[in-house]
């Protein structure tokens, strides 16, 4: 009860809390009276505003004075005259500055109109003790507020209340007296008033002042907090960077140095097989099989890891060799026969063009394509799997079909991830190191293929690789073959172009324009993405360095929504990236400066245009 | 009998290959590092050459290169043992003078067909004497 009630009459107090007043509240008046030049120095523009200030309200308290000497006086005459028009002037001033600009020069014109104000009031109200003395102490303290405390400024002020004094003085000499136009008795009410005036006016200013005080400090720790968080991110980031390549580097360093042992437990083990089978000893040989087995299964994880983290760093290498296709789909099947065999299946194979050859980095498919097939091995008991491969136009297909136990669709999107395997019980029950399709992945994608998955639950997933019947090294090259399926399908013309040198998207826009095409511009990875996703483009053109967001990463989240996939994406770069993009799975790459050629072949070869215009060419088009 | 010459530091490495090369009816002799891979070649004049390339001082490169250099010992074939199977690798392998390259861990089956390639390269006559099998073997 007592917790909801207070907090409740928290609620209330803040609910109704006035609006704090704050000096700020007043600037938009006194800043309209601030020429643009006076603004451009904040010092200068707060001096001018305390000016402002000073000159916009002094006038009132100087007039309640003068006021008060009207209804003294019998006979008001000169004397009153001079002083009330010296105090109105101050009104003038801040129209003088809006006009003129000459905010020094007026400064120094109101501090002599403030000190001549004074004294003329001293000389002839009362003299030496006039009511109008106090104001004296108002000189300095205005003059400082308005010109700075900077030794040149401290000299003139001073030297200008001297020079006022001496004037005073000499009057003084000449008349020998002080005029007398109110007996000095009658003006010890007005003296209260004015000490009482200049009391309130300095305070205002003192106010003001410490105020303007307060909020600079304010600000500046503000800029030192902006700028402490600024270095702690920078030393966040390069810390981060460091821990990064020391995980590559740690990565890379264990995985050789637990591949030289492995492989001494490997070898050793296949030796005490050979040994074992020559002299007969079956149990023997069964025993040191599961050593060697075991060995096997963690050499390929260390392996898997060395690969995948040369992947992500781009250092991955290819090397091209031409080899029959058979020569490829035997030696997968022959590494995977037994551990489909073991699980009770069946395997097919069926490689009816096994003379064709092919020319790529066998070793990498080899691999990625045996990481497939021991997949489906592994998610298999008492079926059968398939391995089809053939050539479909310029690419290789290899398709593996299986009839285990399915993948979840929501597990789908992820399958290629790292470590993405189906978690938990599925996991534990079928075992797997969730490296090897990752690694199949990005292998297919470094030699310009892909890998598309269908899969039913519990009726089993097909897996199709496809990859270029011929390793294109030169990427620019590699336009005319292997993205074939890629190409739009309704040989759309919309390109979007993503990049943040408004120079390059303009120049890029009216190439493109120019060869007939609808390009889409975009500055940034944001507003790339959404005009991808909305418009569905049928090439994109991505400048890899951005910054906030950059290119690697509007890749990666074009490659994983399912709508975008297939769009064709060129990397726009002056780095050459080119591992790294093929294995995020980048159709091309075009290093800049941009070459016009070879832009618009690269483009026409994902979207070739109509060869004929329909609105320029057709006959019967003219329009009389 | 054939005669091969094994140069590598690693000592398990040397123990295995070599015991699976002798059961297999080869000749082995060692080395354990670059120099004394090229004193041996000069010595025992070996029939084939398996060059580990990560030594240490003098690397497998090294060694190739003055085995090569020696119009003594140039006619031997070279097989490169290296652990990363990276093109610079094999560029360099051709640039020494190796007559081929593989990847360690050893694949036996495939080091030997190599290993049979180079010896039916290096004297026609063996080819005939050991069949037609280590002929399918790539020369470079």
């Amino acid at each position: 009860m007592g917790m909801t009630s207070d907090t409740g009459m928290i609620r209330t107090i803040e609910m109704y809390r006035p609006r704090r007043f704050s000096p700020t509240m007043i600037y938009p008046i006194l800043d309209w009276f601030i020429p643009a030049r006076v603004k451009e120095t904040s010092e200068l523009q707060q001096r001018a505003r305390m000016f402002l200030i000073s000159h916009l309200f002094g006038p009132f308290l100087g007039h309640v004075i003068t006021i008060y000497l009207y209804i003294l006086d019998p006979a008001p005459d000169y004397a009153l005259g001079v002083l009330a028009a010296s105090i109105t002037a101050f009104w003038v001033f801040p129209f003088a500055l809006k006009w003129t600009g000459w905010y020094n020069t007026l400064a120094v014109l109101s501090v002599q109109n403030l000190i001549f104000a004074i004294l003329w009031g001293c000389y002839h109200y009362g003299g030496l003790s006039s009511p109008f003395l106090p104001w004296l102490l108002t000189v300095p303290l205005l003059a400082f507020f308005y010109l700075g405390s900077a030794g040149p400024q401290r000299l003139l002020v001073l030297t200008l209340i001297a020079a006022n004094f001496g004037g005073f003085y000499v009057a003084y000499w000449e008349s020998a007296s002080f005029p007398i136009h109110i007996p000095l008795a009658a003006l010890s009410g007005i003296g209260i008033i004015s000490t009482l005036a200049a009391a309130v006016y300095v305070s205002i200013m003192a106010l003001y002042y410490g105020n303007i005080v307060a909020s600079q400090s304010e600000l500046e720790r503000e800029v030192r907090r902006h700028l402490a968080t600024a270095r702690q991110l920078q030393e966040a980031k390069a810390e981060a960077e460091r821990a990064n390549k020391a995980k590559s580097e740690f990565l890379a360093k264990m995985s050789h140095e637990l591949r030289t042992p492995l492989n001494a437990v490997i070898g050793y083990s296949e030796m005490l097989i050979e040994e074992a089978e020559e002299a007969g000893a079956d149990e023997q040989t069964a025993d040191i099989k599961r050593i060697h087995s075991a060995g096997k299964h963690l050499l390929s994880l260390v392996s898997g890891v060395l690969d995948l983290s040369k992947l992500e760093a781009g250092k991955m290498e290819l090397f091209a060799e031409r080899f029959e296709l058979g020569r490829l789909i035997y030696d997968v099947a022959a590494a995977c026969e037994q551990e489909i065999v073991a699980n009770g299946n069946r395997f097919v194979v069926d490689c009816v063009e096994r003379r064709t050859e092919i020319e790529t980095d066998m070793a990498k498919l080899r691999q990625a394509i045996t990481n497939i097939v021991n997949n489906a091995a592994k998610f298999t008991r008492n079926g059968t799997v398939t391995l089809t491969a053939g050539i479909r136009g310029d690419q290789v297909e290899v398709v593996v079909r299986d009839t285990g136990i399915g993948i979840r669709p929501e597990n789908l999107a992820n399958l290629f991830q790292n470590f993405g395997e189906s978690e938990g019980a599925t996991a534990s029950k079928y075992g797997g190191t969730g490296l090897g399709l990752a690694l199949s992945q990005k292998l297919c994608r470094l030699m310009c293929g892909n890998i598309e998955v269908q899969s039913e639950l519990t009726k089993g997933s097909c897996f199709t690789v496809r990859i270029p019947k011929k390793l294109k090294t030169h990427a620019v090259q590699e336009q005319s073959g292997g993205t074939v399926a890629a190409k739009s399908p309704d040989g759309g013309n919309t390109i979007l172009v993503i990049d943040d040198d408004p120079a390059v998207l303009d120049l890029v826009q009216r190439m493109l324009v120019k060869e007939g095409y609808s390009p889409l511009v975009a500055r940034d990875a944001e507003e790339g993405l959404d005009l991808a996703r909305s418009l569905k483009p049928s090439a994109i053109l991505l400048d890899i360095l951005m910054p906030g967001t950059d290119g690697w990463a509007v890749l990666e989240a074009l490659k994983a929504d399912a709508t975008l996939r297939n769009c064709p994406v060129i990397l726009l770069t002056t780095h050459q990236d080119i591992a790294k993009g093929r294995t995020m799975g980048a159709a091309v790459y075009l290093i800049k400066p941009i070459d016009r050629e070879v832009l618009l072949r690269t483009v026409a070869s994902f979207c070739p245009l109509p060869s004929s215009r329909p609105d320029v060419l057709q006959p019967g088009g003219r329009v009389g | 009998m054939t005669k091969i010459l094994l140069v590598e530091d690693n000592e398990m490495n040397r123990d295995m290959l070599g015991r699976r090369l002798q059961r297999l009816g080869f000749t082995v002799c060692f080395a354990v590092d670059g120099p004394a891979g090229v004193a041996t070649a000069h010595q025992d004049s070996p029939d084939l050459i398996l060059m580990d390339v990560a030594l240490g001082d003098m690397d497998g490169w090294e060694a190739t290169r003055l085995i090569k250099a020696n119009p003594e010992t140039c006619t031997i074939p070279i097989i490169a043992l290296t652990a990363h199977a990276l093109a610079s690798d094999r560029d360099t392998s051709v640039k020494v003078g190796c007559a081929d390259f593989d990847t360690k861990p050893v694949d036996l089956p495939r080091l030997l067909g190599k290993i049979r390639g180079c010896l039916a390269a290096a004297n026609p006559r063996l080819l005939q004497a050991m069949g037609t099998q280590g002929a399918v073997s790539r020369i470079w």
